[in-house]
Formats: structure tokens, sequence, C-alpha cells
């Protein structure tokens, strides 16, 4: 570098404004330069030589390092390195004489990034760049934003932890709340046993008024507990219930049946509405579904004080991989539920309890589960009410057509036979006394020889002692030594007992412990507290019995239909006169109403129903003459249920007959009605008398 | 305050009196979290519940945990988080000092809502150093106390306050430190 003072009358000013400037001539000399570049390039003779020979260039790209080349690419970036110095430039090429002047003036400061990459220890500080460059502000921002994912990644960590704990804490808690949900529904069902075998005895009405409510109470905490066990299993992931074949049409039966005898206590209607062709079977969840309906109906019965409770299924969509959609609806005419309250109804502990409904004191658990319930079965639940109107709850949820349904099963499980009386020897195995001693009770009312063992080992020595001696065993599960499942396989691996059945005992109801117990070898596996039908239900399968014939006592007539055309488009075929003489009155469904809600209530249904009827067959004479027909479906409709219901078959289905015809836009003559007064008659007749009998 | 100053004062409570400690230090000050972004600005009184929170909880004078803080801030917070750039203002205590006011009017540029100090130098006498601090915040000289005195260190050079005197302000603060060079 030669001179000093290259007569370039700008340079103090450029030096204000660029830290890394050299003044280079024709040849590339370096004419003058600013005090950084000589503080990088100090040694003796440094600076001596051509500008394009200090440095690199990798940009202005395919930059030849001549000075035409320079002057050519002047206006455009210059990146320059020197890579044995650690210094590099960043900038760009003014050129000098188009104001006149010889040569080019670089103008520019130090290429920060390509020195820390190189050169960390450059020792490059703030006053080495002119103050508006920004290179400094972006290492600040770079390192800021650094730290700031650093932060994140932290609080990210955090959070994971504290979900950990959360989750592990939640699981902790869930597994407690079904010890004690357990440990609760153990002795509850040695009460519930208690209260059963009580409440068939004679008591005065004081002492039955006691017995009635503490089966009342037992029953409510049994529910509490039923619904904490089942949140449980789905917080605990399970899924809620084997996939298996079902027949809808069976379940909505069922579900129905279920509440049957509280609808008619209250006097509410219960309807079914929508297709009615669910032949084929459908794979699924049953167990889920039917308790989503049968809450969602003792719900509704709960709230309503009259009026209907309709129920609607029907396809709203099929797909191609035998997958449908299928929409259900209930629908009451119950007090309804207040705007505010809707949004939470399906929150734990909410009820949409009103002033004028508050005495029905729910758990407000039950909306919840069903909400759970319907979302593990792919659905979602929605609500609509009206204050003084009712309320529909409706779903839609996919389901798979198709599956082998056991008919035997489904045949069991739709009866229900008080009459039935079983023959056959049992051992029941409990290590609790009292529930050993309330079981046998009742497995001894059907009929049963029944042995008792305290423990998994008595149970393994009498069975294999007596290999021949007992049809069925009730293993309890849970028990010190050999449990349950041991003492399953020891006897069946003794290979003695071939014919013995072994059901499973168990407070639990979770997914895992039937799996346990199918698993061990086990035929059926049954929840504590034991309910006697369910029982009845469970032997009749195995064991020899005799029954009155009274299948479908409660299924037909049970639940009327709101289209009473069949599937082929047919009214339903009435019965010849012969046949109706005979079956004018069915006395088992009175029966079994008996049984369901004692004498006592049902004569005072009976009395209710009377009195309506008569006020109703004058509305339905009226409407006939006036040739009227919606009083004529409204009264025809309701009087057949009635009839059905309380066995006067043959009154009943005339009703149906004429409601159809109503239906199918037909006419009414009033002998059509004088047709049925004398099968109503004899059919209220022989209802009184069978009240008569039992009182 | 950005949230880096809460986090430094975080670490320097867990560091030196443990994780218990610290819990109690958030408690008493009503500070809901302590999950803190650094480049995140916060409310002033968060900050001040904290290191006032912190005196009482280590039953030590404010200004005496201020000073520490002023130190751990430099020890801790400058020289693992930001040591490129504290490299880069300064290869010396007086470099560092003087090229401050620039590294905040680039930090400035860059973070809209910061509200730094400034901090004016003349050479008060050949080893004698004269500093005016001025910051819209008030409180804070202890700080900034601990803060010189451990950017000495920091750049090896032994440094001694001479004098602290505080100036007349209508707003914030402004101080007036004598640094004596060693």
């Amino acid at each position: 570098m030669g001179r000093q003072d290259t007569g370039y009358p700008v340079w103090d000013d450029i030096n204000q404004l660029f830290t890394a400037t050299f003044h280079i001539d024709e040849n590339g000399r370096i004419l003058q330069c600013s005090p950084l570049i000589k503080r990088f390039f100090s040694a003796e003779g440094a600076l001596d030589g051509s500008f394009f020979d200090l440095f690199s260039f990798n940009r202005p790209s395919a930059f030849k390092g001549t000075y035409g080349a320079a002057k050519a690419s002047a206006g455009k970036l210059f990146l320059g390195f020197n890579e044995v110095q650690g210094f590099a430039i960043r900038g760009q090429m003014l050129d000098l004489s188009q104001h006149g002047l010889e040569g080019l003036c670089f103008v520019g400061v130090p290429w920060l990034w390509w020195i820390e990459a190189n050169n960390p220890k450059a020792g490059l500080t703030l006053a080495d760049f002119p103050i508006h460059d920004v290179q400094m502000d972006q290492l600040f921002f770079m390192s800021a934003q650094q730290t700031m994912v650093d932060d994140l990644q932290l609080v990210n960590d955090e959070l994971s932890l504290a979900q950990q704990k959360v989750e592990k804490l939640s699981a902790s808690r869930v597994e407690h709340f079904r010890h004690i949900s357990h440990e609760m529904r153990t002795p509850l069902s040695g009460i519930i046993s208690a209260l059963t075998l009580l409440k068939d005895k004679q008591h005065d009405d004081r002492s039955h008024e006691l017995i009635r409510l503490a089966n009342y109470s037992a029953s409510r905490l049994l529910e509490v507990i039923n619904y904490t066990l089942d949140a449980a299993a789905l917080d605990a992931g399970e899924s809620g219930g084997e996939s298996e074949a079902f027949d809808l049409n069976v379940m909505i039966d069922e579900s129905l049946a279920l509440v049957q005898a509280k609808a008619l206590e209250k006097g509410i209607e219960l309807r079914r509405a929508g297709q009615q062709y669910f032949a084929t079977s459908y794979h699924g969840r049953p167990k889920l579904l039917r308790q989503v309906l049968s809450n969602l109906l003792g719900n509704a019965i709960k709230f309503a004080t009259g009026g209907a409770i309709v129920v609607s299924v029907q396809v709203k969509e099929s797909r191609s991989n035998d997958t449908e959609v299928v929409a259900f609806s209930v629908s009451d005419e119950g007090p309804g539920i207040p705007e505010e309250l809707q949004a939470k109804i399906f929150d734990p502990f909410t009820t949409g309890l009103t002033k004028q409904t508050e005495s029905h004191n729910g758990t407000g658990l039950g909306l919840s589960i069903v909400k759970r319930f319907v979302e593990t079965l792919g659905g979602a639940i929605e609500v609509e009410s009206q204050v003084g109107r009712g309320s529909t709850f409706s779903f839609e949820l996919p389901m798979v057509r198709g599956g082998k349904i056991d008919a035997d099963t489904e045949q069991t499980r739709a009866s229900s036979d008080a009459a039935c009386r079983l023959s056959g020897s049992v051992l029941i195995v409990d290590d609790m006394q009292a529930n050993l001693l309330l079981n046998a009770n009742i497995l001894e009312t059907l009929g049963l020889n029944v042995d008792v063992a305290s423990s998994g080992e008595e149970a393994v020595h009498k069975v294999l002692s007596s290999p021949d001696k007992f049809d069925i065993v009730f293993m309890d599960l849970d028990m010190p030594g050999i449990d349950g499942l041991e003492a399953t396989r020891q006897i069946l691996e003794a290979g003695t007992a071939q014919s013995l059945r072994i059901v499973a005992l168990s407070a639990h109801n979770s997914d895992e412990d039937r799996r346990n117990a199918f698993n061990s070898g086990m035929s059926n596996f049954m929840v504590k507290p034991l309910i006697r039908d369910a029982v009845l239900g469970e032997l009749r399968e195995w064991l020899p019995h005799e029954t009155s014939d009274s299948s479908n006592s409660l299924q037909s007539g049970r639940v009327s239909e709101e289209s009473s055309v069949t599937e082929s488009g047919q009214a339903p075929e009435i019965l010849p006169d012969a046949q109706a003489e005979q079956a004018l009155f069915e006395p088992l469904k009175v029966d079994a109403l008996i049984k369901e809600l004692g004498l006592e209530v049902v004569t005072t249904l009976v009395k209710k129903f009377l009195t309506e009827s008569a006020e109703r067959w004058d509305a339905l004479q009226k409407g006939v003459a006036a040739e009227e027909l919606e009083p004529i479906s409204r009264e025809s409709h309701t009087l057949g249920s009635s009839c059905l219901t309380f066995g006067i078959v043959g009154a009943g289905q005339r009703f149906r007959q004429i409601e159809a015809q109503v239906k199918a836009g037909e006419t009414i003559a009033m002998s059509a009605l004088r047709a049925i007064e004398q099968p109503l008659v004899v059919g209220i007749q022989k209802l009184e008398a069978r009240l008569r009998d039992e009182a | 305050m950005y949230g880096v100053i809460n986090k430094s004062l975080k670490e320097m409570v867990i560091e030196q009196f443990g994780m218990e400690r610290w819990k109690s230090v958030l408690s008493r000050s009503g500070v809901p979290a302590d999950s803190f972004l650094s480049m995140r600005s916060y409310d002033d009184e968060r900050t001040y519940a904290l290191a006032h929170a912190c005196a009482d909880e280590l039953q030590i004078p404010l200004p005496d945990a201020l000073r520490a803080f002023g130190a751990h801030w430099v020890e801790h917070t400058l020289d693992n988080e930001y040591s490129t750039l504290v490299t880069a203002t300064g290869k010396h205590l007086v470099e560092f000092l003087e090229n401050l006011n620039t590294l905040h009017d680039k930090i400035s540029s860059t973070f809209l809502d910061y509200r730094p100090p400034s901090f004016d130098i003349d050479q008060a006498s050949e080893n004698q150093l004269g500093i005016m601090y001025t910051s819209q915040r008030q409180g804070l000289t202890p700080f900034v106390e601990g803060l010189l005195l451990a950017l000495g260190r920091r750049f090896q050079q032994e440094v001694e306050i001479l004098s602290v005197e505080p100036q007349a302000v209508t707003a914030g603060e402004q101080t007036y430190f004598v640094l004596r060079m060693l």
C-alpha cells in the first residue's frame, strides 16, 4: 500500500459509515484502507499486493477477481474472505470514475457470520461495526430466539412431567375408586340379597314400608357404585363390553321391558317409532348400547309424570362396507330441562332439576355415563328440550351389519319366569359367610339342592371327592388362599367332573376379570349381588326345569308400536273368534306385573285403568259417531295398549285393528266397537277375578 | 421486565438455597407460576414481588439480595446464555461499559418494548471511572452495584466502588458510581 492520500474527497465520511473500506487502483493495488483492516492485516507488506489477491470471493456469483469484473459488478454484494488471517468482508464496490476519480472504492463491514464460523476468537466488538449495521442485531436476535426455543423446550419438558404425574395420580385414583367400590359392593350385595329374601316374608305394614325403603336406598347405592365402576373402567381405558352379534330389535324390546313396570306405575305410555326392520343382526358392543338406552329410558320415566315416552331407531345412512349409521332418540313429555342447564346436563353430578322435579333427587351420574358410553361407541349425544314440553335425547352410531346371534341365549335372556322350578345340585363358593348363606337361600327357592364351600381349597375338595354330585359351581373369584380362578383350574385339570359347569361370581365387572374367568375355563360370569331372575336365566340353559308356558309373557303387547303395519305391509291378523275366546285374558301377564310391582300397586293401577277406560271408551264411541279419525286413533291406541298390558288380549288386539284401519284411512263403523264390548267386559271380569284370587 | 430476569432470579435461589426455598419464595411473592420465557415481557411488579419475597424468605435486607442478584446476573446468566454478545460488547471492562449503550440500542431495535437503562462513562481520573446509571425503574441501584463488581471479575479487573451517589430525578432512578480500578 503506497499512498496515504488518494485524493478521494469523501474518504473520511465513508469511514464514518463503514468500517471495512478499500480504495484500489486499476491494477487492483490497495491505495488506502480503514483502521480495522490495518488492525487485522498488520503484518509487514500484508496490504501491499492486489486487493483481488487478498481475498477470495464467493459473491458476486462467478466473480473472476479482476478489476474489470469488479467494476462491472459495482452495486452488487461482495463477500470475500482471507482464510490465513481469519477475516472476511461484506460490502459493495463504488466506481469512482463516475466522479472523475481513479479506481474503485470497496465500502463494507466485517462479514460476521464467516468470522464467527472460521475464527471465533477474532475479537470483534460492537465498535468494529457501524452503528447501523444489523449483523450484531441479527446475532442478538438469533441468540434470543435460541434462548426462547430452549425455554419452550424446558417448559414443554416440565409440562410433560406434570402430565405424567397427573396421569399416574389419576390412574392410581381410578384404581383406588375401583377398589373402594368393590369393597362397598361386596357387603352391599349381602344387604340386597337379605332384603330380597325378607321381602318375600309376611310383615306388618310398618315393617314392609321400612324394608321397601331399605331396598330402595340399597338399590340407589348400588346404582352409584355401578356408575363409579363404569366410569373407572372407562378412565382405565377399558372398552366396555366385548364385541358380539346382537339383534337390535330384541335389545330395544328388552330395554323397554326393563322399564315398562315403572312406566305403567306412573301412567306413562311407552312407544316405539321409526323403522321396524332390524331383522338382521348387528355386530358391536350391545352391553354399552343396552345400558345407554336403559339409562335414557330410566331417566325419562323418573322425571315424567305422564304422557308418552317414544324410542325412535332408524337407519340414517347405509354405507358400502356393511356399516350403517343408526339414529336413536328417546323422547319424553316430562317437565323439560331449562336452557341454562342443557349445556351441562351431561356433566357429572349435574341434574336437570327444577323446583318441580328436584324431589326425584337423581345422582347426576347417569347422563354423564351415557355420554361417555355413546362416545365410546363412536357417536355423540345431544339433547333438545323445552320446559313444560319434554326432552329428546338423540345420538347416531356407526353400526356394522351381520354376525350370527346365539338364538338360545337371546331366547333365554328374553324370558323371565317366576313359576319355573329347577332341579339339580349346585355348590356355592364364597369366603363371606353372609353372601354364602344368602345366595344359598336364593338358589334353594328355585328348587335346587345347595351345598356351600367357604374357600377355594374346600371347593376343590368337595368337587373332586364327589365328581358327579354337582351340576354347577358358583365360584367367587376373590378369595384368600386358592382363589376362584386357581380352584377352577384345579377342578378342570382333574378331569373327573366332565359335565360340571363353573360360573364366576365377582363384585368386579371389568373386561379383564371376564377374560380371566373364561381363560381359566369358567362357563359364564355373573356379577354380585345375585339377582334371582338373572340366576334363573342362566340355570335354565343347563338344568332340567319345570315351567308353565309363560315365555314372552311380558314380550307380546308390553310395548305399543307406533306402526302396526308389518314389513310385508299387512295389518296384524285378528284371531278367529274361537281362538279369541280362549285368549281373551292372559293371567300370566298380570302375575308378572304383581311379581314386579306387588299386588297393592297393581290393584291400584287396575282401578285407575278401569276408570280411564270408561272415559276413553265413551270418547272412542263419540269419535266413531262423528267419524273423527284423530280421537278414534288416539283412544283405540291407548285402550289397546292398556288392555294388552293387563292381559286383556282379545279386546286389546281388536283395538289394535281399529287403530291400524284408521291409519290406513278406513272409516270405522259403530258395529266394530260393539264387537269389542264382549271381549272387553269378559277380559275385565277375568282380570278382577285374578286380583281377588291373589288377594 | 423480560422473563430472563425472573428466570435468573429463580436460578439463583435454586442454585444457592435449593428448590424448596424457591417454592417458598414463589409462594410468598404471589406470582402464579414460575415458568418464564426469557424474551417475553412480564409486568415489572412480578419481578419486584419476587425480589421482595426472596429477601423476606432469606431474611436479608432487600439491597443485599439485589446485589447478590446483580452478581449472579453477570456470572451465570450473561456468561452462560449471552456470552457471544458479552464478548462482542467489549474485550475489557471499560470497553464493555462504553459499548453497553450501543448494545442496548441494538436490542431496542429488535425488542420494541425493551426499556433498558443507560450507562454514561467518564474518566474521573487515571484509575477512576465515573458511571452515570439512569433507569426508568426505581430501586435497582444495589443490583447495579453487584453487577459492576461481577463485571470486574468477569474481565479480570479488580475494582472497588468508591461512591454511590443518588441523583435527584423526577422519575425513575439515577445514580453516579465511581469505580476505582485496582
